[in-house]
């Protein structure tokens, strides 16, 4: 998942842009609000945190002009404890949920892991598809029923399936959302890592999970198919 | 205080200089009006007189066969006798002239001349300087039957007139004038008694500046209760950020010891100090300073906040609680009289219904009510009780009191339900209220914050 991060303290802004990439997330780092709006506006972000005392436009000024532009990602925000006020003005145009100031690393994890599963439309953390079972937010995926291990791109590429389902998803998409900005990667490893988990999730090719839709890109199967 | 006297004139100047200003007109108006009525009244008074003496000499003038006054006998009014008195009087035809002895030596005479007759001629102040001058104008019946023209006058110096207006001005001002300095007088006698209170707060206050006084304490008239009530509402309030400054201040310092002796004996040891273990450390000392600077921020707030109306604060949260927690089915019930006002700082009130509302839907079932209405009755405003309720497991008497427990030093305070309660506590109390918790009807918890009546 491609995550915004716009947030004026360098020290932190740094650890929790170190900490999604440790989770295998594409991260863009805005160290003030002009450029925060320039980030969530023109790139495709899936998910954004907005710290809301801002030089530059406001944080709440951001999650206005996100939503004004009919943006639907999930939008988590960071303030200090006594701003309940700032928070809940922030959460009535259009955040969906916050961290406050000082937070524990893992609690804002998982915040964001809980963001991106319900806007996918998912209410409990494990998702199922045929055998396959992944829980999104220990990040453990089992094939019926046995624990399998997934290297961090693999895992990455099979949860934004898990998040799209039934979608027909892009080389350029899966690109663009899983990779940061200058990391340039070769279109061809994106289709290394497909084979790669074709292999995994289906050894004996009797289920054939994902689709390759000529031209178009991917399709996972949905559990009724 | 020179200069800030120099700049805004005392109260007793003010009104002097306000009431004389006013005096002074009124006087003026009232001075202006009699001199008008007495000149007038003095005016006719000489018109009278100067008739009278008309008629005088019409009832004793004679007119000979050759058309000349004659005056027969000496007149009744001894002035038109005397010469070098200042009341004159003639009679004169087209063919000759009678004029008082009065008028002996006079220079320059009177300028008389004959009028039409059947008609009278007055010349009154408007002389300016020239005669005062009555004088009608009649027909003479000679023996042979012929009709002469006769003009009958009386003259008055116009200084007699002048002077008698100007002795009775200089009387009207001088007791107008007494009257003016007995009214100052009084006022400035009654000034004194009525701003005697404010000189009294004035020295209370400054025997609080030199530390010998904690408070207004003495008796004052009513106007002057909002003042010295809200003056000891401010000094309550400064000493109480002052207070919670330096227990902050006590507490940094208290909370920082602990990590800086072990950073230093790390440091001092034989054994090389590992990078995590000490940045470990760091982040425990930077989160002590973050909370206590926050706590320090709380605590300056306005001594006289204004009115916050707290439904629509209760329905806001209400509404953001439900959608953060939309996945447990959340529901929010809001409850009280949209009018009712706390009169405590705004963020303060954010930050008690927030946190409180925060708790009640992390540890309750999806049920929370919140509610505010009307506490004791108060003089000038009633009391305010905000109760926040939820269908959780509720809280034990231990644990209530573990969690509210006074004197708890910030540094114990651990992040969760016991920080952010600890936080709602002390809010309440800076702002003179208290923090109430029982069991719900709903099953959970039931916290109610009472903020007492004025």
């Amino acid at each position: 998942m491609r995550i915004l991060v716009v947030e004026d303290e360098t020290e932190l802004r740094e650890l929790l842009g170190r900490a999604l990439k440790r989770q295998g997330h594409a991260v863009d780092l805005a160290a003030d609000g002009t450029n925060g709006l320039h980030f969530a506006t023109e790139y495709p972000v899936d998910l954004a945190i907005i710290d809301l005392g801002l030089p530059g436009e406001s944080g709440m000024e951001i999650v206005r002009r996100v939503r004004e532009r009919d943006l639907k990602y999930p939008v988590l925000i960071l303030t200090a404890r006594s701003d309940w006020q700032d928070k809940v003005e922030a959460l009535e145009i259009g955040a969906d949920d916050y961290v406050t100031k000082p937070f524990r690393i893992e609690e804002l994890m998982a915040r964001v892991n809980a963001l991106l599963r319900r806007s996918a439309g998912h209410a409990a953390p494990e998702v199922r598809v045929g055998p396959l079972q992944v829980n999104l937010s220990s990040q453990d995926v089992r094939l019926d029923g046995e624990t399998m291990e997934l290297t961090t791109f693999e895992y990455k590429v099979l949860e934004y399936f898990m998040l799209h389902p039934g979608q027909v998803v892009s080389k350029m998409e899966l690109n663009e959302h899983l990779y940061d900005e200058d990391a340039d990667p070769d279109s061809n490893v994106i289709e290394v890592i497909i084979g790669r988990l074709r292999r995994k999730l289906d050894p004996q090719g009797d289920w054939q999970p994902i689709e390759t839709l000529r031209g178009r890109g991917y399709r996972f199967r949905r559990d009724e198919d | 205080m020179a200069a800030r006297n120099a700049a805004s004139p005392s109260l007793l100047v003010r009104l002097l200089v306000g009431a004389g200003l006013a005096l002074l007109i009124a006087l003026a108006a009232v001075g202006g009006a009699i001199d008008r009525v007495f000149t007038n009244a003095a005016e006719a008074n000489m018109r009278e007189r100067l008739e009278a003496v008309v008629y005088l000499i019409l009832s004793t003038i004679e007119v000979d066969e050759t058309g000349q006054p004659v005056m027969p006998e000496s007149l009744a009014e001894p002035r038109l006798n005397r010469p070098g008195s200042s009341l004159h009087g003639g009679a004169m035809t087209p063919r000759g002239e009678w004029r008082s002895p009065s008028l002996v030596g006079v220079a320059p005479q009177p300028n008389a001349r004959l009028i039409e007759r059947g008609t009278e001629l007055f010349r009154g102040l408007e002389a300016d300087g020239n005669w005062n001058v009555f004088a009608i104008g009649l027909g003479w019946e000679l023996p042979d039957g012929e009709i002469v023209d006769l003009t009958i006058w009386a003259a008055e110096d116009p200084n007699r007139l002048r002077m008698e207006l100007a002795g009775f001005r200089e009387d009207l001002w001088r007791w107008l004038g007494l009257a003016g300095v007995l009214i100052i007088a009084g006022q400035v006698g009654l000034l004194l008694v009525i701003l005697r209170p404010l000189r009294r707060v004035a020295a209370e206050v400054g025997e609080i500046e030199s530390g010998r006084r904690g408070g207004i304490e003495g008796r004052y008239p009513r106007e002057l209760r909002p003042l010295t009530d809200n003056l000891n509402a401010l000094l309550a309030a400064e000493r109480d950020n002052a207070r919670r400054y330096s227990e902050a201040l006590a507490d940094l310092a208290h909370a920082l010891k602990t990590p800086v002796a072990v950073l230093r004996a790390r440091l001092e040891s034989s054994e090389p100090a590992r990078p995590s273990d000490l940045s470990r450390h760091l982040d425990d000392m930077e989160q002590i300073i973050r909370r206590q600077l926050e706590r320090a921020q709380r605590s300056t707030r306005r001594a006289l906040p204004g009115a916050v109306a707290v439904r629509p604060i209760l329905e806001r949260m209400g509404d953001s609680l439900e959608r953060l927690h939309v996945e447990s089915g959340l529901r929010v019930e809001v409850a009280g009289d949209a009018g009712l006002v706390a009169h405590m700082d705004e963020r303060d009130l954010w930050e008690v219904c927030g946190n409180l509302m925060e708790n009640a839907a992390k540890y309750g079932n999806g049920s929370l009510r919140a509610s505010v209405r009307a506490g004791e009755r108060g003089l000038r405003r009633d009391g305010l009780i905000i109760e926040i309720e939820d269908d959780g497991p509720g809280i034990e008497v231990e644990q209530v009191e573990r969690l509210l427990k006074r004197g708890q030093r910030g540094d114990e305070r651990r992040d969760g339900q016991g920080l952010g309660l600890s936080i709602v506590r002390e809010l309440v109390e800076a702002n003179g209220g208290r923090l109430q918790v029982d069991r719900s009807e709903l099953g959970g918890a039931r916290f109610r914050v009472i903020l007492p009546p004025r």
